[in-house]
Formats: structure tokens, C-alpha cells, sequence
């Protein structure tokens, strides 16, 4: 009651009509940027928080321009500064002012990486990847990533190690073009099947070869238009490999065949041109709720490069996110690639990187032997390292939360989805009609992805089962 | 029984308010008091929220740049959460630098006022609150039936093609990582950025207390 008393009380002082009326017409001050002004920055270099604004000194502004809040966000969004404010100060003289941009720098060193699992084969591995993001204070990122498993207990199999260190720029002299360089040290040991039934991952029945790739790539990325992008990089490696001498496959009806390791035994040189094209339009890069997403990828390996292995490896991906009832979302995900000629097996499309269920590589190195489950008894469990590769899955997802301090977003989601892979000569070499020959396995994955200020996390049965023998 | 229902409406109408407005967590449907009064053939309301321009809102109104009130006001039946009546309001402040004085533009169904002012407590009160807003003819209210009035108000919300503009150049803020390589960098932008990109500055929604009009 008293409430209601004090607010006919305050609503019968009030007089709004006390204020000036102005003349009628467009009241929006317009004003020349005079200079640019940024405070707060004690490492951020000023040029690297110029580069990102969209207005520039000389330019007449209205002050309702859309391009002052664009550039808040460009600034905010290059992940340096916890804060950004905009704010506009009188110039010299009337209808000048100074722009001035005041930022609050924050940590910008993060975690990208964290690989941790166990294996029948190598019963622990591990490693990290951290990144700086702001090297410097000249907007340079810099990531260093390693990996190391323990001593396989595969025949021939000795420790394996990776390490990869990488840094990239947005841009150089103004151009408005990214690069970037990374630098891989790799010495693996992967397994091939020498006996037992296609199903088993007994490590008894594999045997390992030994390799070790030194080398680096070199890129740069620009955009073709508003949502499309292409990225170009040249990579080369110096591959070593030995090769156990007269390896033979012996299969259960005790019958032999020499095993294909898909690398040239000694040294060797990989050479290679890469192009990307993409399109997105996803809402949101980590939590998408609407939008699509279509990536095609070409790798050119030749003698012309230099290269010892002569192959062209093409692969694309689709994924298409919409809206349904209650706020939930649906996907639909698609992948596809094939090699054409001889590429390295490490080239090839990987089972674990196709199937949630099986544990995919890291930093490139696989310590599993663990075959796909062959649900549909399609012998997809002796496919491992092979030319062609598809996937077909749909997704539905939960949104839990947006918006936390610590969290800034989480969504449940359930994947299902069809998995093929297979190569050109277990395609030709069939005894069944085609549509029969294609080996199918099915692929499902459930869990929580958290968007979070330390990373991403996906807490899901596929990253546990990948991570654990069984 | 009759209050159950009662209850129960205003639930549905608090749910439908929600609804309409892009849903926040850290927002809840508050509570003020308006004045409803006739004045010829229409109901006009009296509300002010003043408490929606908090101290970074006030610091910012001398910034130079333009602050921006939305308000959608709604009149809801009471007993059936009927939407009766909807209206809207956009306010827009722009502190003069060289006059140093604000520049008021207030744009209302049938009507666009600008004014000066130089007093910021004054201005405050003209973007967070209606004085004597005509918001439904009476001949819409029936005699004895009580309703309530809902506010959604946005402080500088964001043009769809902005908050698009902006999602795109987060998409790939450093330019270097496609996105077949994985989400971690762009994660990493998000994760800063995604805290404060909304589709307004500030949201504020309350309802006032229910009324009734006389025979």
C-alpha cells in the first residue's frame, strides 16, 4: 500500500515536460576522429589493437555508427583484453574528437591440448598443448604441443613421442592475409596385424614398424568472401622408416600374405601443396545452434614437390545445425575423402579418427590396436589405414546453459551415425556384389561439451571408451 | 479456487513474457509499482525502473556515443494471461561533447520528440521509466476485470546484422586455424568474447501490481 502511495507520489512530481525541446531534425552529433587514443595496454602492442578497429582518423562519424561497436568487439574478440571501452573525447577543436579505447589486458596463455588414455597396447600415454596467444604483445600466437606414450607391448615397438610447435600471425604489413608455420618432431611406432582373427586387439597379434617424421608446414589464409575462406600450405617432412624385413600376415585359415606398411623403408621425403575452402555460417564456432559448415580439402604430393610418394588426397565435410522445438538442435554431419595413388599410411584416412569408439590419433601418433567393433559383420574391423573414408551421422543436442562466469555455455548431445572405410583394392578383389563388399560399422558417441574459460571439454562415452581398453 | 487460477494466469503470462524475450539466466521477472490513470478515452501508466541504469550504464552516458532504450510494454488479463494490448517505446541519448548537454530523441506510436537536457539524473529518469503513456483505449478494458502491465526493456541492443558481423569475425579472429583442424583458437576467442556479446547491453523486465476499472 505504502508503495503503491509513493509511487502516485513520485509519478505526480515528476514534470518531463521541463526539459528543452530541441528543433526538430536528425539530432545525431557527427563528429572527425581526430586521433586514437588506446590506454591500458602494458603489453599488447598498439598497432596489433589498431589493425582490428574499423574506423580510422580523418573519417566524419555519426556517433550512432555501427562501426564503433563493430570495432569493440574486433578488439574484444582477438582474445587479449578481458574488457573494452569506447569512449570519445573533445578534440582541438569543435566537431573533432579523439577516440580514445581503454582495454583491460588479461592471461593469454591457455590450454589447447590434453591427450591422456590408455590402450591394451601402450598402457598409458599423455601430453599437453599450451598456446600464447598474444607472444609478445604483437598478436603473434604461439603453440607448443607434446605427446609420449609408454612402451608398447607390441612386438618391435619402442617409445613413442611427438612434438609440435606453432605459431601464426593474422597479419603481416597490413595484408590482409594470415600465416603461419609449424614444426613437427615425430617418432612413432604403429602396429600392423600379423595374425588373429581381424576382431582381436591382442598386441601378440601385431607386429610394429618404426618411423620418424621431421619436418614443418607454412601457410596463409584469406577470405574469398563474407563467409568463405581458403587457406593454402605447403608442408614437408623428412620421413625415416624400418621396416621388419619379410613381414607376413598369417591369417587364420594359416594362410600368408607380405603386409603393405604403406611407407618406403629407409629415408624418404614427404612434400606437399594443401589447399582449403570453406563456408561458415554456424552461429557460434564452439556451440552452434543454427548455420552450416562445408570444408573441401586437397593435398597435392608429387616428384614435381620433390616428393617421394605420388598421391592426391581429397576430403569434405558438411554440417548443417537448425533450430527445433523446446530450443533443442539437430545436425546433420557429413564426411568423405579418398586417396588416389600412394600416400604414406599415416596420410590415410585412420579408423579412430572416423569412428567415436575407437581411439584416434594424437598429435598423429596411434597407440591402439583396437579395430572398429564390425556391428554389421562387414570385416570394417580389418580396415585401419585406408584410401576411402566416409561418415554419415546426425546429432541432437540439448543446450543446458548459456552465459556462466567459469562455463560460458554446455550442451548434452547424442551422435549416431554410419561409418565406412575401405581401399580400392579390397573394393576390386570382392567376392560379393558391391553394395555387400562396403565395409559399414556404426558409430555413437553421448555426452556434454563445455565451452569454459580454460578450453573446450567433451565429456562423453566415446572420449572415455577411446581412452580405456576394453 | 478462483485465486488458484488467478495464480496460474499470471504464471502463464509471466511464462509468455519469458518467452518473448531472448531468456537470460541471470534475469528474473521483477516487480514495481505503476499508476494507471484515464485521461479521455485512453489508460495511461506511469512506471519507472530507474534502478535498470546501474553506475557502469550512467558512466557510460557521457561517452560520447548514443545510449538506446527499448521498452515493449504489455497488458495482460489478470484471470486469463490474455495479452490485451502491446506498445513500444525507443529512447536515445547522445551527450553533446561541445555543447555539453544530452540530445533526447523519444519515439512513440504516432509521435517522435527530441529534447535537450543538460541534468544526467533527468535523463536517467526519461529512459527508465513512462510518464502517462497512453497504452490501451479503455473502450479494450471491461469494467471489473483486473490486468497487469508487463515492460521488456533493452539498453543498447544490437542490430542482427552487427551481432552477425561480429559472430563472423569470431568465427576466425586470428585468421590462421580452419576449422577441420579443430575448434580450439576459436574456442579460445569465444570464450572471452562470447560473456559479452549479447543482443543488448542490458535487459530489464518486470510487471507491475494488478488493476481494475471502475463502472
Amino acid at each position: 500500500m505504502l508503495r503503491g502511495l509513493a509511487a502516485i507520489l513520485l509519478a505526480a512530481l515528476w514534470s518531463f515536460p521541463a526539459s528543452a525541446p530541441a528543433a526538430d531534425g536528425d539530432q545525431t552529433p557527427s563528429y572527425v576522429i581526430e586521433s586514437i587514443q588506446i590506454r591500458g595496454n602494458t603489453k599488447t602492442r598498439g598497432y596489433v589493437i589498431r589493425r582490428a578497429l574499423r574506423v580510422a582518423v580523418g573519417e566524419r562519424l555519426s556517433v550512432d555508427d555501427p562501426r564503433f561497436e563493430l570495432s569493440r568487439f574486433r578488439v574484444l574478440s582477438l582474445g587479449f583484453f578481458s574488457d573494452v571501452r569506447l569512449k570519445l573525447e573533445k578534440g582541438t577543436s569543435r566537431g573533432k574528437v579523439i577516440l580514445v579505447i581503454e582495454v583491460t589486458e588479461r592471461g593469454t596463455i591457455i590450454l589447447t591440448d590434453i591427450f591422456i588414455g590408455s590402450s591394451e597396447a601402450t598402457k598409458i600415454w599423455g601430453g599437453l598443448g599450451v598456446a600464447e596467444n598474444n607472444f609478445l604483445g604483437r598478436g603473434i600466437s604461439v603453440e607448443g604441443a607434446f605427446v609420449l606414450g609408454a612402451d608398447p607391448e607390441v612386438e618391435r615397438g619402442a617409445v613413442q613421442q611427438s612434438y609440435r610447435l606453432r605459431a601464426s600471425k593474422r597479419q603481416i604489413g597490413g595484408l590482409p592475409i594470415s600465416f603461419s608455420g609449424t614444426v613437427l618432431f615425430l617418432d612413432g611406432s604403429d602396429f600392423f596385424r600379423r595374425s588373429g582373427s581381424e576382431h582381436s586387439y591382442d598386441p601378440g597379434d601385431f607386429v610394429s614398424i618404426r618411423y620418424r617424421r621431421i619436418g614443418g608446414a607454412l601457410g596463409a589464409g584469406f577470405d574469398l568472401a563474407r563467409y568463405t575462406r581458403m587457406y593454402v600450405d605447403y608442408r614437408g617432412e623428412a620421413v625415416s622408416a624400418s621396416i621388419p624385413a619379410g613381414a607376413v600376415r598369417i591369417n587364420p585359415d594359416g594362410s600368408g600374405q607380405p603386409i603393405n606398411f604403406g611407407i618406403t623403408d629407409g629415408g624418404s621425403i614427404l612434400s606437399l601443396l594443401s589447399m582449403t575452402v570453406e563456408r561458415d555460417t554456424r552461429s557460434d564456432p564452439v556451440l552452434p545452434q543454427r548455420g552450416s559448415l562445408i570444408s573441401v580439402t586437397g593435398d597435392f604430393s608429387s616428384s614435381l614437390l620433390g616428393s617421394t610418394y605420388d598421391y592426391f588426397k581429397l576430403s569434405a565435410r558438411y554440417q548443417i545445425f537448425f533450430p527445433v522445438r523446446w530450443g533443442h538442435i539437430v545436425s546433420v554431419q557429413l564426411f568423405g575423402g579418398v586417396v588416389f595413388g600412394q600416400a604414406p599410411f599415416f596420410e590415410r584416412f585412420f579408423i579412430g579418427d572416423l569412428n567415436d569408439l575407437v581411439p584416434d590419433r594424437a598429435l598423429g601418433l596411434n597407440f591402439s590396436t583396437l579395430p572398429s567393433r564390425d556391428i554389421f559383420g562387414t570385416s570394417i574391423d580389418s580396415m585401419r589405414y585406408e584410401e576411402i573414408a566416409m561418415r554419415i551421422s546426425g546429432e541432437y543436442i540439448i543446450p543446458w546453459f548459456r552465459g556462466g562466469r567459469f562455463a560460458y555455455g554446455g550442451d548434452f548431445f547424442v551422435n549416431v551415425g554410419l561409418i565406412s572405410l575401405t581401399s580400392r583394392t579390397a573394393l576390386r578383389l570382392r567376392d560379393r556384389p558391391l553394395s555387400q563388399s562396403i565395409p559399414v560399422d556404426l558409430t555413437l558417441d553421448a555426452g556434454l561439451r563445455l565451452d569454459t574459460r580454460i578450453g573446450i571439454f567433451k565429456l562423453s562415452i566415446g572420449n572415455l571408451l577411446g581412452r580405456l581398453p576394453f | 479456487m478462483a485465486a488458484s487460477r488467478s495464480r496460474a494466469a499470471i504464471f502463464a503470462a509471466s511464462l509468455a513474457l519469458l518467452a518473448t524475450c531472448p531468456a537470460r539466466a541471470d534475469e528474473d521477472v521483477g516487480f514495481k509499482h505503476g499508476v494507471f490513470q484515464e485521461q479521455g478515452n485512453w489508460l495511461n501508466v506511469t512506471v519507472g525502473f530507474r534502478e535498470m541504469f546501474d553506475s557502469a550504464l550512467r558512466g557510460r552516458l557521457r561517452n560520447g556515443f548514443a545510449t538506446t532504450v527499448v521498452m515493449r510494454i504489455y497488458l495482460y488479463r489478470r484471470d486469463s494471461g490474455e495479452l490485451v494490448a502491446f506498445s513500444a517505446r525507443n529512447l536515445r541519448a547522445v551527450y553533446d561533447l561541445w555543447d555539453e548537454q544530452y540530445l533526447l530523441r523519444i519515439d512513440e506510436p504516432g509521435k517522435t520528440r527530441s529534447l535537450r537536457e543538460r541534468s544526467e539524473k533527468r535523463v536517467v529518469d526519461l529512459l527508465s521509466s513512462t510518464w502517462r503513456f497512453p497504452l490501451v483505449r479503455l473502450d479494450r478494458l471491461k469494467v471489473g476485470v483486473q490486468y497487469f502491465v508487463a515492460v521488456y526493456a533493452e539498453v543498447n541492443p544490437m542490430s542482427e546484422e552487427l551481432l552477425e558481423e561480429v559472430r563472423r569475425w569470431l568465427r576466425n579472429p586470428t585468421g590462421d586455424r580452419r576449422t577441420s583442424e579443430g575448434n580450439i583458437f576459436g574456442s579460445f576467442v569465444s570464450i572471452f568474447v562470447n560473456n559479452k556479446i549479447r543482443s543488448a547491453e542490458k535487459t530489464f523486465r518486470f510487471r507491475t501490481q494488478p488493476f481494475y476499472r471502475r463502472p
